[in-house]
C-alpha cells in the first residue's frame, strides 16, 4: 500500500497536483487498477509499425509573417492578479521549475 | 403552432413568410429552458438572446438569407463564446470569461443563428455520462434517474428535451455520439480535420472533433455545413473540398433516391460485440434488416486489432490530455487557490482544489504514460497500436462503403451505476473509440427504444472524408423510418 | 596548488547557443516581436495560453531557420516535427514549450574557428532546431512579476558537440557562430536584447583517452566576456574538487558577475523529466528540395569565405581580414571604402585604427557611422597624396565626426596642407640644426636615436605641416 502512494505521490508532484492523504488510497487503487488493464498492449507485436501520432496528415502552406494585432487587455482582464500590468506569482527563487 | 416537431428548413419557411418571428421562436426556448431546469442541461442560458432574435427581426429575414437565420441552437461549454463565460464544467474556469470567440462560434455567429447558452457537461469533456460536472449532473429527459451520457450530456438533453434547435458537443472517444443515442437524436463525429478545433477547449488534440446534434438529418446536414471548412488558425484541419451536404441531399439523393448506387455495408463480427445487450443486438438487427429491403448489400468485416482500442484510447488520451490541462494553473486566469506558501503549492493547490476526481485521475494516468521509463512502453506503443487500428479500417473499407454498428453497449444507464468504478465508466466507450482513433466519421442515428423507451442508438463509419455517403445513407433511413426522428423527450410534468 | 596537478585536468566544452530569429510575427501566432513594448501588451489567446488557442507555424520562421542549418553545414531533414516539452514555471503559459526532440529540423554540421596560434579546428553542431521562446520573469521584493511579450518569439537552439577544450575555444565558437547569424541576417544579434542566448557545459577529465567527466552546466551567459569568465572559474572550481576527491555534482549553476564566480541553483531532487512526446497540433513539416534549394540560393558570402577572399585579393594579413570580415556591414563598408581609395592596407589600418575605435567608444554601429565611404575616402586620398601627414588626418577625421564638414575644407580653413616644398622645409631644417648643437653632436657621435627629437622639433617649427619623411631625409643628409 505504502509502495502505491509512492506511485500517486511522484506523480501528483509531476503534475503540480494536489491530492489529499485520505484521496491517495482511492487513487492508488484506480491507478493500479487501470494500468493492469493496459498490460493487454504486452500481446501486441509493433514491429516496424509508424507510431499515428497526428490525425489528419496533409501537406500545407504555411502562415505568412504578418502581424495581425490582439486586444491584450481582454487576456489582462481575466488575470486574477495582476501588478502594473504583469501576472504576479509568488517569488520565484532560481531552480525553481519543475 | 407546433414548433417543436419542426425542422430547420421549415423553420426557415416559416420566419421568411412572417408566420413566426425569431424572437418568439427564442423566447419560446428560453421559456422552455426555464421550465425544464431540473434537467440540468444548462449552465449559462444567455440573457442578450431574445435582444439579438429582436435585431434580426427588424433587419428582417429574407428568402436568400442563410437557412439559419434566426434558428436558436446551444453549445457546449468548452467552445469559446468572446464575452461568454466558458466553465468547461469546472470549478477552475468557473468564472472564467473567454477573451474571444472559437472559430465555430464566429460561423454560426455570422451564419444569423441564435445562440441560446452554454451546455453542461463531464469536466473537460472527460466522462461518459455528464455526471463528472461542477455543476452537478444532467438528467436524462425520458427517464430522470438515468444518465444522459457524456461528456456532451448537456447539448444532447437541449435538443432531445427540446430545449434548442439543434447544439453542438465535441467527441473525443463517443462523447457526441453516446449522449446522442441515449437521447435519440441524429449525430455525426466528422472525419478528424473537417472542423475547426481553435477555440475549444482541448482534451486531447489528436482526437477531439466537434460533432452536430440534431432530430433529423436535415437538420444535421445544415449544422455540419455551416461550421465545416478549413481554418488558418487550426493547422489541422483539412483543405480537402468541402460541399454543402444538405444541399445535396435535397436536391441530388431527392432526385436520385429510386436509383441511388445501393452500397455495401459492413457489420462487425459478432464476437466483437459480445459486450452489447440484447435489446442493442436485436435494435441492430432491425437497422440490418431495413437496410437489406432498402437494397443495401451486407459484409462481415473483422477488426483484429479492436480489443485493444480501449486500452490505446486511454493512454493516448490522458497523455494529450495531461499535457492539454497544464495551462490551468491559476496564474493568468481562472481559479487560484486562497492560501499557498509558495509558488509550487499555488500550482498544486490551485489545480488539486480547481479540478475534480475524474480530472484528477487522467492527469495522473497521463502523466504516467508520458513519464521517463514509461513513454515507451505506454504512449509509444500505443501510438503505434493506433497505427494497425486504423489499418484495421482501411482494410475493411476495401469491402464495404460504411460500417454499421452499435453506439453503446447499453441504453441510458441509472444515475451513480459507474460512478464508483471508472473502468467500468471507460466500458461504455467500447464502441466508440476506435472510430476516433482512426480519425474516420461517424454518424449517428437514432433506431428506436427498447421497452422502458429508452432510446437506442446507431452508427454508421465511413471512410475517412465520406461524410456524403454516410448523410445519404442516413437520410434514407429517416424516410423509411420517420418514426425513428424528432422525438421530444416528454418530462412528467409536461402537458403538451 | 601545484601546477603540474592542475594541468592534469582536461576540459571538455560544450555550447547550447539560442538565438531569436528576426521575423515581424511571432513562431505560432501573429503577434508582433517588436522589443521594448510595455509588459503584456504583444500577446494574444495563443501565446498566453488560454484555453482552446492553437499554434499555427511562421513560414518566414523555418525558412530562417533552414537558412542557418545551411550556413552551418548541417544536414537538413526534409520531414521533421515539433515536439511538446512539459514543465511548470511561470514565464511558460501553456506549462509546455513547443519545440523540437526526436525529428529535429537538421543534425551534424560544424563550424570552423581560428585560434590565437592560426591554427584551425573543426567545432560539431550535433543539431539545430525550432522552438518558441518562454515569457520574462523579474523579481521584486513582493513577488516575481510575468511578462509574455517574449513568450512565443521563433528560436534556434545551435548545440555543438563537446569539441572545445579551452576558454578560448569556445569563446571563438560563441563569436564564429554569431558572426554567421548576422551574416545570414535571420538574427539581430544583439546580446542586450536577449537575441542570442547561451548556456555553457563542461567537464573534466584527465586526458584525451579517458571518458567524459560529470558536466555542469551553466545557463544563460549571455556576453563573450562572461563566457571566458565563467569557464576560467569553472575549470578551477571543478580541479580544486577533485583534486580533494571530491565528486562533482551533475547540477546546473548560474554564473555571477558580481563576484565573477558561479553558483549552484536550488539542487533538485531528480532530474528533469519533460515527457517529450509529438505536438498534435501541428502537423509534420515536410520541406521539399525547392524550398531548400531557395535557401541555399539567399545564402550570402559567408564570413570564412570573404576572409579568405580578403586575404587573397586584398593582400591583408589573417588578423586584418579576420576584423574587417567579423561583421558583414563593416566588411561591406570596408570593400566599398577601397573600390573608392585603392590601397586595400592602408584602408584596413584606416578601419581598424580609426573607424572601428570611434564605433566601440561611441558603442554604435557601423550602419551609424557619420561618414560614407567617399567622406573617408577622400581624407585618406589627401594622406596618400600627401596634402596632410597621418598625425593631422587624425584630427581632421575627429573635426570631421564632429561637425560634419568634409576633408577638403576642414584642410582650407585651417591652413594644414603639409609643406612638402624641400626648400622651405631645408630653412627649417637648417634653422633646427643651428638651435641644437648639443643634440647634433650626440647624433655625430653615434647616438641615433636622438634623430626622432631633431624631426620632433622641425615638426614643431612648422606646426606640424612639414612632410616628416623629407625632414627626416634632409636631417640625415645634413648631419650624415
Amino acid at each position: 500500500m505504502k509502495k502505491d502512494n509512492e506511485l500517486v505521490d511522484k506523480i501528483g508532484e509531476l503534475a503540480r497536483l494536489n491530492i489529499e492523504d485520505k484521496e491517495k488510497p482511492m487513487f492508488s487503487e484506480h491507478l493500479k487498477e487501470i494500468l493492469d488493464y493496459m498490460e493487454v498492449l504486452n500481446n501486441v507485436n509493433v514491429q516496424n509499425v509508424e507510431p499515428m501520432s497526428h490525425g489528419c496528415v496533409e501537406v500545407r502552406e504555411l502562415r505568412p509573417d504578418v502581424v495581425v494585432p490582439f486586444d491584450p487587455t481582454k487576456i489582462m482582464t481575466v488575470a486574477h492578479k495582476s501588478n502594473n500590468n504583469y501576472f504576479e506569482v509568488p517569488n520565484i527563487i532560481d531552480g525553481d521549475e519543475e | 403552432m407546433e414548433i417543436l416537431g419542426l425542422s430547420i428548413p421549415e423553420l426557415a419557411r416559416l420566419l421568411r413568410d412572417k408566420k413566426i418571428s425569431s424572437q418568439e421562436l427564442v423566447s419560446f426556448y428560453v421559456d422552455r429552458i426555464k421550465k425544464h431546469k431540473k434537467l440540468n442541461a444548462y449552465i449559462t442560458v444567455l440573457e442578450d438572446a431574445v435582444e439579438i432574435a429582436r435585431e434580426i427581426d427588424e433587419k428582417g429575414i429574407k428568402n436568400d438569407d442563410y437557412i439559419l437565420r434566426g434558428i436558436p441552437y446551444s453549445l457546449k461549454d468548452n467552445m469559446l463564446v468572446d464575452g461568454v463565460r466558458t466553465t468547461c464544467a469546472s470549478k477552475i474556469l468557473e468564472n472564467y470569461i473567454a477573451s474571444y470567440d472559437s472559430t465555430i462560434a464566429k460561423r454560426l455567429k455570422d451564419s444569423g443563428a441564435v445562440l441560446l447558452g452554454k451546455t453542461n457537461l463531464d469536466e473537460f469533456a472527460m466522462g461518459s455520462s455528464s455526471e463528472n460536472s461542477h455543476f452537478g449532473p444532467v438528467h436524462n429527459p425520458w427517464n430522470e434517474a438515468c444518465v444522459a451520457g457524456g461528456s456532451s450530456g448537456g447539448s444532447a438533453v437541449s435538443v432531445s428535451a427540446g430545449l434548442a434547435q439543434f447544439s453542438y458537443g465535441t467527441d473525443t472517444g463517443g462523447s457526441v455520439r453516446l449522449p446522442a443515442s441515449f437521447n435519440g437524436l441524429a449525430c455525426l463525429k466528422p472525419t478528424y480535420g473537417r472542423v475547426s478545433r481553435y477555440g475549444i477547449v482541448a482534451f486531447a488534440s489528436s482526437l477531439d472533433q466537434v460533432g452536430p446534434m440534431a432530430r433529423n438529418v436535415e437538420d444535421l446536414a445544415i449544422a455540419y455545413d455551416v461550421v465545416s471548412g478549413h481554418d488558418t488558425m487550426d493547422s489541422t484541419t483539412s483543405i480537402k473540398n468541402k460541399e454543402s451536404l444538405y444541399e445535396y441531399l435535397v436536391k441530388e439523393i431527392k432526385d436520385k433516391e429510386n436509383n441511388f448506387t445501393k452500397r455495401t455495408i459492413g457489420i462487425p463480427k459478432e464476437s466483437l460485440m459480445k459486450g452489447a445487450s440484447k435489446d442493442v443486438l436485436s435494435s441492430l438487427e432491425e437497422s440490418k434488416k431495413l437496410l437489406s429491403k432498402m437494397g443495401f448489400n451486407f459484409v462481415e468485416v473483422d477488426f483484429p486489432n479492436l480489443q485493444y482500442a480501449l486500452a490505446v484510447y486511454y493512454i493516448i488520451v490522458t497523455g494529450e490530455a495531461s499535457s492539454n490541462l497544464s495551462r490551468y494553473d491559476g496564474i493568468r486566469y481562472g481559479y487560484r487557490a486562497k492560501d499557498y506558501p509558495d509558488l509550487k503549492h499555488l500550482y498544486s493547490s490551485s489545480r488539486g482544489e480547481g479540478f475534480g476526481d475524474e480530472v484528477r485521475r487522467r492527469i495522473m494516468l497521463g502523466t504516467f504514460v508520458l513519464s521517463a521509463g514509461y513513454y515507451d512502453a505506454y504512449f509509444s506503443k500505443a501510438a503505434k497500436v493506433r497505427t494497425l487500428i486504423k489499418q484495421d479500417f482501411e482494410k475493411a473499407f476495401e469491402k464495404c462503403d460504411s460500417i454499421l454498428m452499435p453506439v453503446s453497449p447499453s441504453v441510458a444507464f441509472k444515475m451513480g451505476e459507474k460512478t464508483k468504478d471508472p473502468l467500468e465508466m471507460y466500458l461504455s466507450d467500447i464502441f466508440t473509440v476506435s472510430v476516433n482513433l482512426a480519425a474516420v466519421p461517424s454518424l449517428g442515428f437514432p433506431s428506436g427504444t427498447d421497452k422502458e423507451g429508452l432510446p437506442i442508438g446507431m452508427q454508421l463509419i465511413g471512410k475517412h472524408f465520406d461524410e456524403k455517403t454516410l448523410f445519404s445513407t442516413a437520410w434514407m433511413i429517416q424516410k423509411q423510418k420517420p418514426e425513428w426522428f424528432n422525438n421530444i423527450a416528454t418530462t412528467a410534468k409536461e402537458k403538451r | 596548488m601545484d601546477s603540474e596537478n592542475k594541468k592534469d585536468y582536461k576540459a571538455v566544452i560544450g555550447l547550447e547557443i539560442h538565438a531569436q530569429l528576426s521575423t515581424k510575427s511571432k513562431m505560432f501566432c501573429a503577434c508582433s516581436t517588436f522589443f521594448g513594448q510595455k509588459q503584456n501588451t504583444n500577446i494574444c489567446p495563443v501565446c498566453s495560453g488560454q484555453p482552446g488557442a492553437l499554434p499555427s507555424l511562421n513560414s518566414k520562421a523555418v525558412e530562417y531557420a533552414v537558412r542557418a542549418a545551411l550556413a552551418f553545414n548541417c544536414k537538413i531533414h526534409k520531414k521533421n516535427i515539433f515536439a511538446r516539452k512539459n514543465y511548470f514555471y511561470p514565464d511558460l503559459p501553456k506549462g509546455y514549450q513547443i519545440s523540437q526532440y526526436e525529428e529535429p529540423l537538421a543534425t551534424e554540421g560544424w563550424v570552423e574557428i581560428v585560434l590565437k596560434d592560426g591554427s584551425k579546428k573543426r567545432i560539431g553542431v550535433t543539431r539545430l532546431h525550432m522552438e518558441e521562446d518562454a515569457g520574462k520573469n523579474t523579481h521584486n521584493v513582493d513577488g516575481s512579476l510575468v511578462d509574455l511579450n517574449r513568450s512565443g518569439i521563433p528560436l534556434i537552439e545551435i548545440v555543438s558537440e563537446p569539441d572545445m577544450r579551452t576558454p578560448e575555444e569556445a569563446v571563438s565558437y560563441f563569436k564564429k557562430v554569431r558572426t554567421i547569424l548576422e551574416y545570414l541576417e535571420v538574427c539581430d544579434c544583439n546580446m542586450e536584447e536577449g537575441n542570442l542566448r547561451c548556456d555553457i557545459n563542461v567537464s573534466l577529465r584527465k586526458s584525451e583517452k579517458d571518458k567524459f567527466g560529470t558536466k555542469v552546466e551553466i545557463k544563460n551567459v549571455n556576453s563573450f566576456r562572461f563566457v571566458e569568465k565563467t569557464l576560467f572559474y569553472e575549470v578551477e572550481r571543478q580541479t580544486k574538487m577533485l583534486e580533494n576527491d571530491e565528486t562533482i555534482i551533475q547540477e546546473t549553476r548560474l554564473f555571477d558577475s558580481s563576484s565573477g564566480t558561479t553558483k549552484s541553483m536550488r539542487k533538485k531532487e531528480e532530474a528533469h523529466d519533460y515527457r517529450y512526446f509529438p505536438e498534435p497540433d501541428l502537423l509534420p513539416l515536410n520541406l521539399n528540395e525547392a524550398f531548400i534549394q531557395k535557401e541555399k540560393d539567399l545564402l550570402p558570402e559567408l564570413p570564412d569565405i570573404k576572409r579568405d577572399r580578403f586575404i587573397k585579393n586584398y593582400l591583408l594579413s589573417f588578423y586584418d581580414a579576420d576584423v574587417l570580415t567579423s561583421d558583414k556591414n563593416i566588411s561591406e563598408y570596408y570593400e566599398s571604402l577601397v573600390s573608392y581609395v585603392g590601397e586595400p592596407k592602408i584602408c584596413s589600418n584606416w578601419m581598424q585604427t580609426e573607424v572601428l575605435r570611434v564605433l566601440n567608444e561611441q558603442r554604435s554601429d557601423i550602419k551609424a557611422f557619420k561618414l560614407d565611404n567617399k567622406k573617408l575616402g577622400d581624407l585618406i586620398k589627401h594622406v596618400i597624396s600627401g596634402d596632410i601627414n597621418q598625425n593631422t588626418a587624425k584630427d581632421v577625421f575627429n573635426e570631421m565626426l564632429s561637425n560634419g564638414s568634409s576633408s577638403e575644407d576642414i584642410i582650407d580653413k585651417k591652413g594644414l596642407r603639409q609643406i612638402s616644398d624641400s626648400v622651405a622645409i631645408e630653412k627649417i631644417v637648417d634653422d633646427v640644426i643651428s638651435e641644437s648643437s648639443a643634440q647634433v653632436d650626440q647624433y655625430k657621435s653615434g647616438k641615433t636615436a636622438v634623430m626622432g627629437f631633431l624631426v620632433g622639433l622641425v615638426m614643431k617649427k612648422s606646426k606640424g605641416k612639414a612632410n616628416p619623411t623629407i625632414v627626416t631625409e634632409l636631417l640625415k643628409k645634413k648631419l650624415d
